[in-house]
């Protein structure tokens, strides 16, 4: 198992840094960041002297080495819109992603495990089709407009929790419930295919000529074995809502990584831009790792290969 | 009553799947009784009940069949009366245990065999995790795994098929089982592997005193291992009686069939044609009506269609038929398809085996090597696997050459080579004396064409039957597409294809069939060899002897050349003429067909002979004496690979790998026969000055 981990952290590793070296480029490819600090119609020798000033007249390479570096060392560049350190932005901005993300990987899981388990035990029943209508429209309905209806409905008409903004956790209630929703209908439809093709296996046939039935079947045998893919996909949905909830944190006024990015590419702030995107990237390339290592740690096929 | 007092009671058993018009009925009034510590074996075609049969008297049919029966009796409790949660917990895992086909699967791969074997005990009864540990302990020693101890903390990805169905045997045994129910326990397994299985499988039963029903297609495992037969046929039993009653003389014309559908050499001539049953097992949806088999039956009479047969008795034993007396009082059926002349040495003008006269060869492999490197992550040394190592071969025109061997032991790595698909690492083929590498692809592939395994995987389910067996024609160009439909026409007669089939798709016909497009496809451009891996393992008894026949026929007709891939030995008793045995990459013994079934040389070969199960009831299982199971062919053991299963390996096997010696039954390599090299007089006198 620790040989698997320290393996599979290497990879890590070695992604991270690809994953550094891409998004630094491709950025460099798509503009030249003197011009932009200088605006559109900055004379020449404006341009020429900012490009020295921010050393964007050195090699590409030795940019990106200073610029790596620099990260290393916590030193994540300064930021031209915001006019502040980007490590300070990040720090400010990312707690309020996390807990939203979390909880909302939360509901997500409350909801469409126990409903793909259900349907699975009883296949083409009226709970099956009840939750296969959950999924289809939980998939069909846009986060915004989810939004708008939970603010509508519990903020105002009924003002259970507050219409927007990220002060307390009752804040997050409502986002979290509207991010949750959008991952619903994949896990569970993988929930409810896993636990069926278990049911359907030969070792469950074993376990059933053997005694076991209904809750311990399920808990003692199957669930495991179900489970297994749908912690990958749960890794692949968290990282998703830890970077792009632009939508749900504009509707409900959260100042998260989402509305930062945004602003930020409004402001055409090459630096913060820049460094969102790697951090994104990375935090696709640990929660990989960290579902690899669960899996791993579930399914002694891979731990002892 | 009828049964009473016995100990397993299942009389007038019927299962029920409804479907949206109309219902199956896969499972028609079965009925036997059984005394403690009798044996039953349940044996017909796929397809006719037997696995519905044993899941019906645990309770275990799908959700959507209804079971019915008579009576449904175990040591005098009524399973009827009983709930699904009354036999979950009284009767399954805990009074009756069931040993399942596919030991690969059968297991929980994410929890280690401690768990899995601890918690049937846990289930069932009031004891300590300390003493379901001892339990599975003791009864994995006892089915033969070593060390038990540090393995019960082991997954079953770690053991090998052979171990894991001896690890769910012990799962059988955890609660002492009255009565176990083995479906097909050893049908993956490789024969050497089969024959231990069953031997300890018999062994338990005795010692413990169990009642089995034995269920499985192989008539020769059931005829060793059992005191009753209950014959099914379109789920009923349409004979039953002692495994001698029924076995030594059938009453039934399908028991009759099936049993000549079985290449045993005591009963059938080698080379000559076998039994065979025509047609397919019915489709049980609805009531049929009349006798089932009537349709397929030699004996079959105006009124067997329309009126149901009477269950017979006489002796003790029960048979469904009209005659009164079963197949023995009536004529023999107008032809038992035997035909003439019998034996290989009835085919005359060159197809008798070339090798003795000394001849070119069609195909010959000299010294050819095929190594694979196995490279598991990317930070792991590169292992080496020698699938072929070192063989030498040749396959004379006419001739049927055997390969046989264990699963992993490179056989299909080495059709692969001589079909042109698998490039070669070191020696030489040669295909008429050019070398294999300097032939295209074309033109081997109009000259060597395989048969496949499986039929339902090596036909595209896209193309029609027509299509498939006319490729090869487009791809060579043959003739414009009316010359290539006749010419199609033509081979699926030849094949035994009813015309119409032409435009059918491969799901829409049955498996012997499949196989037969599969021949029509390899024959169609009247190749010189056809390689048959494994031609009819997918298939059962009966449909075996269909393609076995039509293989000898084709080969008659046709003048082919055939090296058959098996692990089957009783198909190739009856099919090879010349055999060579394989053990991980290298040849271990080869010579006339014959000679190495009458008189093996190598212990390999003497094992292998050993774990072939003819027809012999009561014969018991024969204990093979070789141990272990077949080694990772990534970790070959140094020396002879074959010394640690050997009974007579010496310390020079262990380190030394015998070079091989004609003698004069064939080839052996073995140092046991180092001395006694055939027609090498100069070796000898060398050897003798030396001594």
């Amino acid at each position: 198992m620790l040989r698997y981990t320290a393996k599979r952290a290497f990879l890590a590793l070695m992604v991270a840094f690809t994953v550094s070296f891409a998004t630094y480029f491709l950025l460099f490819l798509s503009t030249d960041p003197a011009l932009v600090i200088a605006g559109e119609d900055a004379e020449p020798d404006v341009v020429a002297q900012i490009r020295e000033q921010y050393g964007f007249d050195r090699p590409v390479f030795v940019q990106y080495l200073d610029w790596l570096g620099g990260v290393l060392q916590g030193d994540f560049g300064k930021s031209i819109y915001w006019r502040q350190p980007v490590e300070d932005l990040i720090i400010s901005h990312a707690p309020v992603s996390l807990q939203l993300a979390l909880m909302g990987v939360f509901v997500t899981i409350i909801v469409a495990i126990p409903l793909g388990v259900i349907a699975a035990m009883r296949p083409n029943s009226i709970v099956d089709r009840f939750a296969l209508s959950v999924a289809i429209s939980a998939q069909a309905i846009p986060n915004f407009w989810l939004g708008l209806m939970f603010i509508i409905l519990f903020a105002v008409m009924v003002p259970i929790f507050p219409v927007s903004g990220d002060e307390t956790w009752q804040h997050f209630v409502m986002p979290a419930i509207v991010l949750g929703t959008s991952s619903v209908p994949s896990v569970m439809r993988l929930t409810r295919t896993g636990v069926l093709d278990v049911m359907a296996s030969d070792y469950i046939r074993t376990a059933r000529a053997n005694g076991f039935r209904t809750y311990r079947l399920l808990v003692r045998h199957a669930l495991r074995n179900a489970l297994l893919p749908v912690v990958s996909v749960l890794a692949v949905q968290l990282g998703a809502k830890l970077n792009g909830s632009f939508i749900t944190e504009t509707i409900f006024a959260i100042n998260g990584l989402g509305r930062l990015t945004l602003e930020s590419i409004y402001g055409a702030d090459i630096p913060t831009v820049q460094m969102l995107i790697f951090i994104f990237a990375l935090m696709f390339v640990v929660l990989t790792f960290l579902s690899d290592v669960l899996n791993a740690w579930l399914d002694p096929r891979i731990r002892l290969g | 009553m009828p049964g009473d007092g016995k100990f397993l009671i299942v009389d007038n058993l019927r299962v029920e799947i409804p479907l949206a018009v109309d219902s199956i009925h896969p499972v028609r009034g079965v009925g036997f009784a059984l005394e403690k510590g009798e044996t039953l074996g349940i044996v017909g075609e796929s397809g006719c009940g037997k696995s519905l049969t044993s899941l019906a008297i645990m309770g275990l049919l799908p959700k959507r069949a209804i079971r019915t029966a008579d009576r449904l009796e175990l040591d005098g409790l009524d399973l009827l009366s009983l709930s699904d949660k009354q036999l979950a917990s009284q009767i399954r895992g805990n009074r009756i245990s069931m040993i399942f086909q596919e030991p690969m699967t059968a297991l929980n791969p994410v929890y280690t065999i401690g768990r899995q074997l601890t918690q049937v005990m846990l289930l069932h009864r009031d004891v300590s995790m300390a003493e379901a540990l001892d339990r599975a302990e003791y009864l994995l020693e006892r089915v033969g795994i070593t060390a038990a101890k540090s393995r019960l903390s082991q997954y079953p990805h770690q053991f090998s098929g052979g171990q894991r169905q001896r690890i769910m045997i012990a799962m059988a045994l955890m609660n002492e089982p009255e009565l176990i129910i083995a479906d097909e326990p050893t049908t993956a397994l490789d024969v050497t592997i089969q024959a231990q299985i069953l031997l300890l499988l018999s062994e338990l039963q005795r010692e413990l005193g169990m009642t089995m029903i034995l269920i499985t297609h192989d008539l020769g495992v059931v005829a060793r291992t059992t005191d009753k037969i209950a014959v099914m046929y379109a789920g009923e039993v349409v004979e039953s009686g002692t495994t001698e009653q029924v076995f030594g003389s059938p009453k039934h014309p399908y028991t009759h069939g099936l049993l000549e559908c079985i290449p045993d050499p005591s009963r059938v001539e080698p080379g000559t044609r076998l039994g065979a049953i025509p047609g397919i097992v019915p489709s049980l949806i609805g009531e049929t009506q009349g006798c089932a088999f009537a349709g397929r039956c030699d004996y079959a009479q105006d009124r067997c269609h329309s009126t149901e047969a009477p269950m017979r008795s006489q002796n003790g034993r029960q048979f469904r038929c009209v005659l009164e007396h079963g197949v023995e009082e009536a004529p023999p059926p107008a032809a038992l398809p035997v035909k003439d002349g019998g034996p290989f040495a009835a085919n005359d003008e060159g197809v008798s085996p070339a090798t003795a006269s000394g001849a070119a060869p069609l195909l010959a492999m000299d010294d050819v090597r095929c190594v694979f490197n196995v490279r598991r992550g990317i930070f792991r040394q590169q292992n080496k696997l020698r699938a072929v190592d070192g063989v030498s071969l040749d396959l004379f025109k006419g001739e049927v050459l055997a390969l046989v061997g264990e699963s992993g032991c490179g056989k299909t790595t080495l059709a692969r080579i001589l079909l042109g698909l698998q490039p070669i690492d070191d020696g030489v083929v040669r295909l008429d004396g050019e070398p294999m590498a300097d032939t295209g692809p074309r033109d081997i592939a109009r000259r060597i064409q395989p048969i496949f395994q499986d039929p339902y995987s090596s036909l595209n389910p896209r193309k029609t039957i027509g299509q498939t067996i006319g490729r090869p024609l487009e791809i060579h160009e043959v003739g414009d597409p009316k010359e290539r439909q006749a010419m199609v026409e033509e081979i699926m007669g030849l094949v035994g294809l009813p015309r119409r089939m032409y435009h059918s798709y491969p799901n829409q016909v049955s498996g012997g069939q499949r196989q037969r497009v599969a021949i029509a496809r390899a024959i169609i451009m009247k190749p010189e060899v056809v390689i048959c891996d494994e031609p009819t393992s997918a298939l059962d008894v009966s449909v075996q002897s269909q393609i076995l026949n039509l293989l000898l026929d084709l080969r008659e007709e046709l003048g082919l050349t055939y090296l058959l891939i098996t692990h089957d030995l009783s198909v190739v008793q009856h099919m090879a003429t010349r055999v060579a045995v394989m053990y991980l990459g290298k040849i271990v013994e080869m010579g006339d067909a014959q000679t190495v079934f009458n008189a093996p040389q190598h212990p390999y070969t003497k094992a292998l002979l050993k774990s072939v199960l003819s027809l012999t009831p009561g014969a018991g299982i024969p204990d093979t004496h070789i141990g272990g199971s077949f080694p990772n062919p990534l970790d070959v053991p140094p020396g002879c690979s074959f010394h640690p299963r050997c009974p007579e390996a010496t310390d020079r096997c262990k380190t030394e790998m015998p070079v091989g010696t004609d003698t004069a039954a064939g080839f052996v390599r073995c140092h046991l026969f180092d001395d006694t090299a055939m027609d090498l007089p100069a070796k000898r006198d060398v050897a003798a000055g030396i001594g």
